[in-house]
Protein backbone atom coordinates (compact mmCIF):
# COMPACT_ATOMS: atom_id res chain seq x y z
CA UNK A 1 0.00 0.00 0.00
CA UNK A 2 1.38 3.45 -0.58
CA UNK A 3 1.92 5.75 1.56
CA UNK A 4 1.58 9.90 1.70
CA UNK A 5 2.89 12.01 4.50
CA UNK A 6 1.64 15.36 5.01
CA UNK A 7 2.93 17.98 7.30
CA UNK A 8 0.68 18.66 10.00
CA UNK A 9 0.14 18.33 13.59
CA UNK A 10 -1.19 16.13 16.45
CA UNK A 11 -3.42 18.71 17.29
CA UNK A 12 -4.97 19.23 13.93
CA UNK A 13 -5.38 15.70 13.42
CA UNK A 14 -7.25 15.29 16.45
CA UNK A 15 -9.09 18.60 15.29
CA UNK A 16 -9.76 17.21 11.82
CA UNK A 17 -11.57 14.23 13.37
CA UNK A 18 -13.84 15.72 15.75
CA UNK A 19 -15.31 18.77 12.53
CA UNK A 20 -15.62 14.98 10.83
CA UNK A 21 -17.31 13.64 13.43
CA UNK A 22 -19.38 16.65 15.04
CA UNK A 23 -20.92 17.32 11.33
CA UNK A 24 -23.39 14.19 11.45
CA UNK A 25 -22.79 13.94 7.76
CA UNK A 26 -19.44 14.36 6.62
CA UNK A 27 -17.34 17.36 6.58
CA UNK A 28 -15.42 18.87 3.65
CA UNK A 29 -11.91 20.47 3.78
CA UNK A 30 -13.16 24.33 3.86
CA UNK A 31 -15.55 23.20 6.73
CA UNK A 32 -12.67 21.58 8.26
CA UNK A 33 -10.57 24.96 7.87
CA UNK A 34 -13.03 26.50 9.38
CA UNK A 35 -13.67 24.30 12.62
CA UNK A 36 -9.82 24.40 13.04
CA UNK A 37 -9.39 28.47 12.22
CA UNK A 38 -6.45 27.56 10.00
CA UNK A 39 -5.74 27.81 6.36
CA UNK A 40 -7.36 25.42 4.14
CA UNK A 41 -3.81 23.93 2.93
CA UNK A 42 -3.12 22.80 6.83
CA UNK A 43 -6.71 21.41 6.90
CA UNK A 44 -6.35 19.61 4.23
CA UNK A 45 -2.78 18.25 5.95
CA UNK A 46 -4.63 17.34 8.45
CA UNK A 47 -7.58 15.68 6.89
CA UNK A 48 -5.24 13.33 4.79
CA UNK A 49 -3.44 12.61 7.27
CA UNK A 50 -5.97 11.49 9.56
CA UNK A 51 -7.45 9.80 6.86
CA UNK A 52 -3.47 7.98 6.17
CA UNK A 53 -3.74 6.94 9.82
CA UNK A 54 -6.89 5.89 9.89
CA UNK A 55 -9.08 7.81 11.86
CA UNK A 56 -11.39 9.64 9.01
CA UNK A 57 -12.14 8.45 5.55
CA UNK A 58 -12.45 10.15 2.01
CA UNK A 59 -15.33 9.77 -0.16
CA UNK A 60 -14.73 11.08 -3.97
CA UNK A 61 -17.75 11.01 -4.89
CA UNK A 62 -19.15 13.18 -2.09
CA UNK A 63 -16.15 15.06 -1.27
CA UNK A 64 -15.98 14.53 2.14
CA UNK A 65 -14.50 12.96 4.98
CA UNK A 66 -16.53 10.88 7.01
CA UNK A 67 -15.33 8.78 10.47
CA UNK A 68 -13.84 5.79 10.71
CA UNK A 69 -15.26 3.87 14.07
CA UNK A 70 -14.93 3.23 16.51
CA UNK A 71 -11.49 4.67 16.98
CA UNK A 72 -12.26 8.32 15.46
CA UNK A 73 -15.26 8.07 18.08
CA UNK A 74 -12.72 6.74 20.91
CA UNK A 75 -10.55 9.92 20.09
CA UNK A 76 -13.26 12.24 20.08
CA UNK A 77 -14.82 11.63 23.17
CA UNK A 78 -11.36 11.04 25.42
CA UNK A 79 -10.10 13.84 27.38
CA UNK A 80 -6.88 15.21 26.79
CA UNK A 81 -4.75 12.67 28.11
CA UNK A 82 -6.86 9.86 26.76
CA UNK A 83 -6.58 11.44 23.22
CA UNK A 84 -2.79 10.84 23.42
CA UNK A 85 -3.27 7.43 24.39
CA UNK A 86 -6.22 6.58 21.93
CA UNK A 87 -3.90 9.03 19.19
CA UNK A 88 -0.88 6.35 19.86
CA UNK A 89 -2.83 3.09 19.25
CA UNK A 90 -4.03 4.20 15.98
CA UNK A 91 -0.11 5.66 15.21
CA UNK A 92 1.54 2.85 16.98
CA UNK A 93 0.06 0.45 14.27
CA UNK A 94 0.85 2.77 11.06
CA UNK A 95 3.59 1.53 9.23
CA UNK A 96 5.72 4.60 8.22
CA UNK A 97 5.46 5.89 12.25
CA UNK A 98 6.41 2.26 13.32
CA UNK A 99 9.75 2.45 10.42
CA UNK A 100 10.71 5.92 11.41
CA UNK A 101 10.68 4.72 14.94
CA UNK A 102 12.69 1.81 14.21
CA UNK A 103 15.37 3.91 12.47
CA UNK A 104 14.97 6.58 14.89
CA UNK A 105 16.36 4.06 17.75
CA UNK A 106 19.16 3.36 15.32
CA UNK A 107 20.35 6.48 13.92
CA UNK A 108 19.34 8.48 17.44
CA UNK A 109 18.87 11.49 14.74
CA UNK A 110 15.55 12.31 13.85
CA UNK A 111 16.36 13.88 10.41
CA UNK A 112 18.53 10.98 9.44
CA UNK A 113 15.20 8.35 10.44
CA UNK A 114 13.04 10.78 8.08
CA UNK A 115 15.34 10.11 5.44
CA UNK A 116 15.55 6.36 5.61
CA UNK A 117 11.35 6.23 5.69
CA UNK A 118 11.69 8.31 2.87
CA UNK A 119 13.93 6.55 0.84
CA UNK A 120 12.40 2.72 2.09
CA UNK A 121 9.01 3.86 1.59
CA UNK A 122 9.39 5.75 -1.96
CA UNK A 123 7.54 8.92 0.17
CA UNK A 124 7.64 11.90 -1.98
CA UNK A 125 6.99 14.28 1.09
CA UNK A 126 9.95 16.60 2.06
CA UNK A 127 12.22 14.70 5.06
CA UNK A 128 11.21 18.16 7.07
CA UNK A 129 7.56 17.51 6.66
CA UNK A 130 7.87 13.78 7.59
CA UNK A 131 10.18 14.58 10.51
CA UNK A 132 7.92 17.41 11.71
CA UNK A 133 4.49 15.67 11.48
CA UNK A 134 6.49 12.21 13.64
CA UNK A 135 7.88 14.53 16.06
CA UNK A 136 4.57 16.44 16.83
CA UNK A 137 2.67 13.15 16.68
CA UNK A 138 5.44 10.59 18.54
CA UNK A 139 5.76 13.67 21.57
CA UNK A 140 2.17 14.48 21.86
CA UNK A 141 1.20 11.02 22.23
CA UNK A 142 4.27 10.12 24.38
CA UNK A 143 5.47 7.87 22.06
CA UNK A 144 8.91 9.06 21.54
CA UNK A 145 10.89 10.99 24.33
CA UNK A 146 12.75 14.53 23.72
CA UNK A 147 16.40 14.13 24.98
CA UNK A 148 17.76 17.45 24.94
CA UNK A 149 19.40 19.38 21.82
CA UNK A 150 17.32 18.64 18.95
CA UNK A 151 17.56 14.70 19.68
CA UNK A 152 14.48 12.42 19.89
CA UNK A 153 14.12 8.56 21.28
CA UNK A 154 11.44 6.00 20.79
CA UNK A 155 10.06 5.65 24.35
CA UNK A 156 12.41 2.38 25.25
CA UNK A 157 10.18 0.45 28.34
CA UNK A 158 8.12 -1.53 27.98
CA UNK A 159 5.56 1.14 28.41
CA UNK A 160 2.15 -0.37 27.75
CA UNK A 161 0.06 1.76 29.94
CA UNK A 162 -1.32 3.74 27.51
CA UNK A 163 -2.81 0.37 26.64
CA UNK A 164 -5.09 0.88 29.86
CA UNK A 165 -6.17 4.21 29.15
CA UNK A 166 -7.28 3.38 25.65
CA UNK A 167 -8.83 0.54 27.64
CA UNK A 168 -11.15 3.10 29.91
CA UNK A 169 -11.37 5.38 26.84
CA UNK A 170 -13.18 1.78 24.91
CA UNK A 171 -15.14 0.95 28.64
CA UNK A 172 -16.06 5.09 29.28
CA UNK A 173 -18.13 4.45 25.85
CA UNK A 174 -19.42 1.51 26.86
CA UNK A 175 -20.48 2.62 30.71
CA UNK A 176 -22.16 5.76 28.74
CA UNK A 177 -24.08 3.48 25.80
CA UNK A 178 -25.47 1.14 28.85
CA UNK A 179 -26.47 4.55 30.90
CA UNK A 180 -28.10 5.69 27.64
CA UNK A 181 -29.99 2.16 27.14
CA UNK A 182 -31.05 2.03 30.81
CA UNK A 183 -32.37 5.80 30.17
CA UNK A 184 -34.36 5.15 27.45
CA UNK A 185 -35.01 1.83 27.56
CA UNK A 186 -34.43 -0.70 25.17
CA UNK A 187 -37.56 -0.60 23.41
CA UNK A 188 -36.96 2.91 22.04
CA UNK A 189 -33.20 2.16 21.93
CA UNK A 190 -34.58 -0.69 19.08
CA UNK A 191 -36.80 1.51 17.49
CA UNK A 192 -34.39 4.73 16.80
CA UNK A 193 -31.36 4.22 14.40
CA UNK A 194 -28.19 2.86 15.96
CA UNK A 195 -25.82 5.27 13.73
CA UNK A 196 -27.83 8.37 13.32
CA UNK A 197 -29.56 9.02 16.79
CA UNK A 198 -28.23 6.49 19.18
CA UNK A 199 -24.09 7.08 18.24
CA UNK A 200 -24.63 10.72 18.42
CA UNK A 201 -26.78 11.18 21.77
CA UNK A 202 -24.17 8.87 23.85
CA UNK A 203 -21.15 11.11 21.87
CA UNK A 204 -23.27 14.15 23.70
CA UNK A 205 -23.37 12.26 26.94
CA UNK A 206 -20.11 11.48 26.64
CA UNK A 207 -18.93 14.96 25.67
CA UNK A 208 -21.53 16.31 28.97
CA UNK A 209 -18.96 15.13 31.10
CA UNK A 210 -16.00 16.45 29.73
CA UNK A 211 -17.79 19.96 29.36
CA UNK A 212 -15.21 22.29 30.56
CA UNK A 213 -13.12 21.65 27.16
CA UNK A 214 -15.76 22.44 25.09
CA UNK A 215 -19.29 23.11 26.28
CA UNK A 216 -20.70 23.69 22.63
CA UNK A 217 -20.01 19.96 21.15
CA UNK A 218 -22.98 17.97 23.66
CA UNK A 219 -25.36 20.39 22.26
CA UNK A 220 -23.99 19.87 18.42
CA UNK A 221 -24.13 15.82 19.06
CA UNK A 222 -27.27 15.60 20.67
CA UNK A 223 -28.65 18.57 18.45
CA UNK A 224 -27.84 16.06 15.54
CA UNK A 225 -29.19 12.71 17.21
CA UNK A 226 -32.55 15.23 17.48
CA UNK A 227 -32.96 16.25 14.36
CA UNK A 228 -32.21 12.60 12.74
CA UNK A 229 -34.35 11.30 15.22
CA UNK A 230 -37.41 14.09 13.76
CA UNK A 231 -36.84 12.66 10.81
CA UNK A 232 -37.39 9.17 11.29
CA UNK A 233 -40.40 10.67 13.38
CA UNK A 234 -41.68 12.37 10.35
CA UNK A 235 -41.22 9.50 7.91
CA UNK A 236 -43.40 6.63 11.14
CA UNK A 237 -45.87 9.90 9.85
CA UNK A 238 -45.53 9.81 6.70
CA UNK A 239 -44.85 13.24 6.91
CA UNK A 240 -43.12 15.21 4.19
CA UNK A 241 -39.73 16.75 5.47
CA UNK A 242 -38.46 18.23 2.17
CA UNK A 243 -37.36 21.36 2.27
CA UNK A 244 -37.57 21.10 6.17
CA UNK A 245 -33.89 21.86 7.28
CA UNK A 246 -33.13 21.61 11.06
CA UNK A 247 -35.34 20.86 14.18
CA UNK A 248 -37.56 23.89 14.17
CA UNK A 249 -38.65 23.24 10.37
CA UNK A 250 -38.92 19.57 10.91
CA UNK A 251 -40.99 19.61 14.40
CA UNK A 252 -43.39 23.02 13.02
CA UNK A 253 -44.03 20.56 9.76
CA UNK A 254 -44.65 17.39 12.49
CA UNK A 255 -47.03 19.15 14.52
CA UNK A 256 -49.21 20.14 12.07
CA UNK A 257 -51.52 17.04 12.30
CA UNK A 258 -48.94 14.84 15.12
CA UNK A 259 -48.13 14.84 18.39
CA UNK A 260 -48.39 17.73 20.81
CA UNK A 261 -47.56 21.67 21.49
CA UNK A 262 -45.72 20.04 24.51
CA UNK A 263 -43.50 18.14 22.05
CA UNK A 264 -43.19 20.99 20.13
CA UNK A 265 -41.98 23.16 22.28
CA UNK A 266 -39.97 20.50 24.04
CA UNK A 267 -38.16 20.17 20.52
CA UNK A 268 -38.24 24.35 19.87
CA UNK A 269 -36.17 24.26 22.95
CA UNK A 270 -33.56 22.09 21.86
CA UNK A 271 -33.73 23.86 18.24
CA UNK A 272 -33.13 27.26 19.43
CA UNK A 273 -30.26 26.13 21.66
CA UNK A 274 -28.51 24.15 18.77
CA UNK A 275 -29.33 27.54 16.12
CA UNK A 276 -27.57 29.42 19.49
CA UNK A 277 -24.56 27.45 19.49
CA UNK A 278 -24.06 26.79 15.66
CA UNK A 279 -25.16 29.31 14.06
CA UNK A 280 -22.62 32.19 14.92
CA UNK A 281 -23.96 36.14 14.96
CA UNK A 282 -27.22 36.08 15.57
CA UNK A 283 -28.26 39.07 13.70
CA UNK A 284 -30.80 39.77 16.76
CA UNK A 285 -28.07 40.65 19.53
CA UNK A 286 -25.19 41.49 16.82
CA UNK A 287 -22.96 39.26 18.29
CA UNK A 288 -22.80 35.17 18.88
CA UNK A 289 -24.16 33.15 22.06
CA UNK A 290 -22.06 32.19 24.40
CA UNK A 291 -22.96 28.79 25.88
CA UNK A 292 -22.64 27.70 29.67
CA UNK A 293 -21.94 24.58 30.63
CA UNK A 294 -24.98 24.16 32.30
CA UNK A 295 -26.26 24.76 29.53
CA UNK A 296 -24.19 22.30 28.11
CA UNK A 297 -25.06 19.14 30.25
CA UNK A 298 -28.69 20.22 30.61
CA UNK A 299 -29.12 19.97 26.25
CA UNK A 300 -28.33 16.08 26.73
CA UNK A 301 -31.06 15.50 29.33
CA UNK A 302 -33.82 17.38 27.69
CA UNK A 303 -32.68 16.00 24.50
CA UNK A 304 -32.81 12.68 26.39
CA UNK A 305 -36.17 13.24 27.64
CA UNK A 306 -37.81 14.43 24.13
CA UNK A 307 -36.62 11.07 22.44
CA UNK A 308 -38.49 9.68 24.99
CA UNK A 309 -41.56 11.15 25.42
CA UNK A 310 -42.16 11.58 21.47
CA UNK A 311 -41.87 8.13 21.21
CA UNK A 312 -44.31 7.21 24.23
CA UNK A 313 -46.84 9.65 22.51
CA UNK A 314 -46.53 7.92 19.37
CA UNK A 315 -47.42 4.51 21.28
CA UNK A 316 -50.28 6.31 23.05
CA UNK A 317 -48.49 7.24 26.28
CA UNK A 318 -48.13 10.62 27.28
CA UNK A 319 -44.88 10.94 29.86
CA UNK A 320 -42.87 13.91 29.90
CA UNK B 1 -12.33 30.86 17.57
CA UNK B 2 -10.68 33.96 15.45
CA UNK B 3 -7.99 33.06 13.26
CA UNK B 4 -4.50 34.27 15.00
CA UNK B 5 -1.74 36.55 13.56
CA UNK B 6 1.23 36.33 14.32
CA UNK B 7 3.15 39.74 15.72
CA UNK B 8 5.92 40.79 12.94
CA UNK B 9 8.58 42.56 15.57
CA UNK B 10 10.45 41.33 18.61
CA UNK B 11 8.89 40.89 22.19
CA UNK B 12 10.66 44.35 23.25
CA UNK B 13 8.73 46.24 20.37
CA UNK B 14 5.56 44.44 20.76
CA UNK B 15 5.67 45.48 24.24
CA UNK B 16 6.82 49.18 23.39
CA UNK B 17 3.61 49.41 20.90
CA UNK B 18 1.96 48.36 23.97
CA UNK B 19 2.78 50.34 26.10
CA UNK B 20 2.52 53.33 23.94
CA UNK B 21 -1.24 52.46 23.48
CA UNK B 22 -1.67 52.81 27.28
CA UNK B 23 0.00 55.63 27.19
CA UNK B 24 -2.30 57.51 24.70
CA UNK B 25 -5.71 56.27 26.49
CA UNK B 26 -7.78 56.87 23.96
CA UNK B 27 -8.82 56.06 20.28
CA UNK B 28 -5.81 56.86 18.15
CA UNK B 29 -4.38 56.89 14.57
CA UNK B 30 -1.25 54.83 13.45
CA UNK B 31 0.47 58.22 13.12
CA UNK B 32 0.21 59.16 16.66
CA UNK B 33 1.15 55.72 17.81
CA UNK B 34 4.27 56.11 15.47
CA UNK B 35 5.35 59.39 17.26
CA UNK B 36 4.71 58.64 20.36
CA UNK B 37 6.55 55.18 20.50
CA UNK B 38 9.40 56.33 17.51
CA UNK B 39 8.25 52.38 16.29
CA UNK B 40 8.23 52.59 11.88
CA UNK B 41 4.83 52.58 10.82
CA UNK B 42 4.97 49.24 8.89
CA UNK B 43 6.18 47.83 11.89
CA UNK B 44 3.06 49.12 14.10
CA UNK B 45 0.81 48.43 11.53
CA UNK B 46 1.92 45.02 11.25
CA UNK B 47 1.80 44.04 15.16
CA UNK B 48 -1.73 45.56 15.56
CA UNK B 49 -3.79 42.80 13.85
CA UNK B 50 -1.77 40.04 16.38
CA UNK B 51 -2.60 42.92 19.50
CA UNK B 52 -6.10 42.89 18.21
CA UNK B 53 -6.60 39.02 18.22
CA UNK B 54 -5.66 38.99 21.81
CA UNK B 55 -7.93 41.34 22.79
CA UNK B 56 -5.10 44.30 23.81
CA UNK B 57 -6.39 46.71 21.02
CA UNK B 58 -10.17 47.33 19.15
CA UNK B 59 -11.43 49.03 17.02
CA UNK B 60 -11.39 50.03 13.27
CA UNK B 61 -8.92 52.88 11.94
CA UNK B 62 -8.54 54.50 15.09
CA UNK B 63 -7.80 51.93 17.43
CA UNK B 64 -7.26 52.14 21.74
CA UNK B 65 -6.15 49.82 24.51
CA UNK B 66 -8.39 47.22 25.96
CA UNK B 67 -8.99 47.24 29.88
CA UNK B 68 -6.80 43.91 29.73
CA UNK B 69 -4.56 45.85 27.34
CA UNK B 70 -4.49 48.68 29.90
CA UNK B 71 -3.62 46.63 32.86
CA UNK B 72 -0.78 45.28 30.99
CA UNK B 73 0.59 48.47 29.39
CA UNK B 74 0.86 49.93 32.83
CA UNK B 75 2.41 46.17 34.51
CA UNK B 76 5.18 46.95 31.55
CA UNK B 77 5.51 50.47 31.52
CA UNK B 78 6.12 50.67 35.60
CA UNK B 79 8.04 47.26 35.29
CA UNK B 80 5.86 45.86 37.43
CA UNK B 81 6.99 41.69 37.65
CA UNK B 82 3.70 40.19 39.53
CA UNK B 83 0.85 42.55 37.77
CA UNK B 84 2.73 41.99 34.05
CA UNK B 85 2.46 38.19 34.49
CA UNK B 86 -1.15 38.49 35.72
CA UNK B 87 -1.82 41.05 32.86
CA UNK B 88 -0.62 38.57 30.63
CA UNK B 89 -1.87 35.39 32.15
CA UNK B 90 -5.45 36.55 31.61
CA UNK B 91 -4.96 37.45 27.64
CA UNK B 92 -3.35 33.99 27.39
CA UNK B 93 -6.33 32.24 29.24
CA UNK B 94 -8.56 34.11 27.16
CA UNK B 95 -7.74 33.37 24.01
CA UNK B 96 -7.97 29.83 22.35
CA UNK B 97 -4.59 30.09 20.08
CA UNK B 98 -2.36 30.81 23.14
CA UNK B 99 -4.13 28.65 25.04
CA UNK B 100 -3.87 25.86 22.79
CA UNK B 101 0.19 26.39 22.40
CA UNK B 102 0.14 25.83 26.14
CA UNK B 103 -1.13 23.18 26.17
CA UNK B 104 0.70 21.46 22.84
CA UNK B 105 3.50 22.40 25.91
CA UNK B 106 2.49 20.48 28.69
CA UNK B 107 1.17 17.06 27.11
CA UNK B 108 4.22 17.10 25.64
CA UNK B 109 5.67 17.62 28.75
CA UNK B 110 8.03 20.06 27.34
CA UNK B 111 8.89 21.18 23.68
CA UNK B 112 12.48 21.74 21.89
CA UNK B 113 11.87 25.58 21.46
CA UNK B 114 13.20 25.52 17.85
CA UNK B 115 10.23 22.75 18.06
CA UNK B 116 7.57 25.03 19.92
CA UNK B 117 8.45 27.71 17.50
CA UNK B 118 7.40 25.49 14.55
CA UNK B 119 5.06 24.52 16.15
CA UNK B 120 3.17 28.02 16.74
CA UNK B 121 3.97 29.32 13.21
CA UNK B 122 2.29 26.12 11.65
CA UNK B 123 -0.78 26.35 13.99
CA UNK B 124 -0.80 30.32 12.64
CA UNK B 125 -1.51 28.70 9.56
CA UNK B 126 0.14 32.02 7.74
CA UNK B 127 2.46 31.34 5.10
CA UNK B 128 6.24 30.65 6.33
CA UNK B 129 8.23 33.75 6.52
CA UNK B 130 11.01 35.57 8.06
CA UNK B 131 7.89 37.40 9.30
CA UNK B 132 5.98 34.71 11.17
CA UNK B 133 9.23 32.89 12.75
CA UNK B 134 9.82 36.27 14.28
CA UNK B 135 5.99 36.44 15.18
CA UNK B 136 6.78 32.82 16.61
CA UNK B 137 9.50 33.78 18.78
CA UNK B 138 7.83 36.96 20.35
CA UNK B 139 5.08 34.45 21.23
CA UNK B 140 7.33 32.04 22.68
CA UNK B 141 8.53 34.99 24.69
CA UNK B 142 5.35 36.40 25.91
CA UNK B 143 4.85 32.78 26.81
CA UNK B 144 8.00 32.85 29.49
CA UNK B 145 7.62 36.44 30.40
CA UNK B 146 4.22 35.56 31.62
CA UNK B 147 5.41 32.82 33.70
CA UNK B 148 2.88 30.04 32.28
CA UNK B 149 6.17 28.66 30.30
CA UNK B 150 9.89 28.65 31.75
CA UNK B 151 12.70 27.70 30.05
CA UNK B 152 14.83 24.34 31.36
CA UNK B 153 17.97 24.03 29.06
CA UNK B 154 16.90 23.75 25.61
CA UNK B 155 13.54 23.33 26.32
CA UNK B 156 10.13 24.53 27.01
CA UNK B 157 8.03 23.60 29.64
CA UNK B 158 5.10 24.00 31.50
CA UNK B 159 5.42 26.40 34.85
CA UNK B 160 1.84 25.79 36.31
CA UNK B 161 -1.58 26.48 36.94
CA UNK B 162 -2.45 29.53 34.91
CA UNK B 163 -4.31 31.94 36.45
CA UNK B 164 -7.75 31.42 35.30
CA UNK B 165 -7.59 28.05 36.58
CA UNK B 166 -6.74 29.37 39.75
CA UNK B 167 -9.13 31.85 39.66
CA UNK B 168 -12.40 29.68 39.22
CA UNK B 169 -12.03 26.13 38.87
CA UNK B 170 -15.52 24.65 37.69
CA UNK B 171 -16.53 20.75 38.62
CA UNK B 172 -19.33 19.34 36.00
CA UNK B 173 -21.71 17.31 35.02
CA UNK B 174 -22.77 18.84 38.87
CA UNK B 175 -22.97 22.45 38.01
CA UNK B 176 -24.02 23.24 41.69
CA UNK B 177 -20.62 22.51 42.49
CA UNK B 178 -19.36 25.72 41.67
CA UNK B 179 -15.96 26.59 43.64
CA UNK B 180 -14.43 29.78 43.60
CA UNK B 181 -11.52 31.25 44.55
CA UNK B 182 -9.51 34.27 44.08
CA UNK B 183 -6.07 34.95 44.51
CA UNK B 184 -4.80 37.92 44.85
CA UNK B 185 -1.24 38.23 43.12
CA UNK B 186 1.22 39.62 45.21
CA UNK B 187 2.75 43.22 45.17
CA UNK B 188 5.31 44.53 43.91
CA UNK B 189 7.46 46.51 45.66
CA UNK B 190 8.89 50.07 44.17
CA UNK B 191 12.33 49.57 44.72
CA UNK B 192 14.24 53.30 45.88
CA UNK B 193 17.88 53.78 44.90
CA UNK B 194 19.71 54.52 47.80
CA UNK B 195 22.22 57.32 48.25
CA UNK B 196 25.20 57.32 49.47
CA UNK B 197 26.70 60.81 50.35
CA UNK B 198 30.25 61.82 50.44
CA UNK B 199 30.63 61.55 54.89
CA UNK B 200 29.44 58.31 54.49
CA UNK B 201 25.26 58.40 55.67
CA UNK B 202 23.26 56.82 53.98
CA UNK B 203 20.10 58.42 53.27
CA UNK B 204 17.19 56.35 52.19
CA UNK B 205 14.53 58.41 50.34
CA UNK B 206 10.83 56.67 50.69
CA UNK B 207 8.18 58.66 48.30
CA UNK B 208 4.85 58.49 48.70
CA UNK B 209 2.79 59.01 45.65
CA UNK B 210 -0.72 59.96 45.84
CA UNK B 211 -2.66 59.13 42.35
CA UNK B 212 -6.15 58.50 41.12
CA UNK B 213 -6.05 55.44 38.61
CA UNK B 214 -6.09 58.00 35.78
CA UNK B 215 -2.92 59.19 36.66
CA UNK B 216 -1.15 55.97 36.58
CA UNK B 217 -0.47 56.10 32.72
CA UNK B 218 3.04 58.00 32.61
CA UNK B 219 3.83 57.97 36.44
CA UNK B 220 6.24 55.37 35.48
CA UNK B 221 8.37 57.97 33.37
CA UNK B 222 7.77 60.67 35.65
CA UNK B 223 9.33 58.54 39.01
CA UNK B 224 12.12 57.35 36.97
CA UNK B 225 12.79 61.14 36.10
CA UNK B 226 12.72 62.43 39.94
CA UNK B 227 14.94 59.48 40.84
CA UNK B 228 17.34 59.82 37.93
CA UNK B 229 17.64 63.24 38.97
CA UNK B 230 18.10 63.19 42.50
CA UNK B 231 21.05 60.69 41.60
CA UNK B 232 22.81 62.83 39.00
CA UNK B 233 22.69 65.50 42.31
CA UNK B 234 24.78 62.96 44.28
Amino acid sequence: MPFTIYQTTAEEIIGATDAVIQTGTGADENLIAEFLTTSLPNAQNASKMAAEIGLIQFDAGTNLYTPIFPYAIYLVTANQLQKAAVLRFVLEEYEPYKLFKSRLKLTTSSNDAANQVKALLSLTAHRAEINHTFISLGTFTNSLTNEGAGKYLPVEKSDYSFIKVVDSVVQSRQDAELKIRERLGEDIVQWIDTNDVFNPIVTAYQRAADIQNDERAPIVHAGNAIESFLTQVGTHYAVNLTEAHGINAKIDRITQNHLTVKHKNICKYIGHVRNACDHGIDAAIGQAWSISAETGVEYVHISLTAIRSIYDCIHGNYII
Amino acid sequence: MEKIKLPRSSYDEVSRIITTYGAIGKPCGLNDIVQASGVHKTVVSANNAFLASIEIIEGGNKKSITSKGASLARALEHQMESEKQVAWKEIIDENDFLTKMVQAVKIRRGMEIGQFENHIAFSSGETKSTGVRTGAKTVVDIFLDSGVLSKEGDKIVFSGESSINMISKVELPNSENLDTKIVIPEQSKLEIPTIQTKSGITLNIELSIQASPNELDGLGEKIKKIIDEISKEN
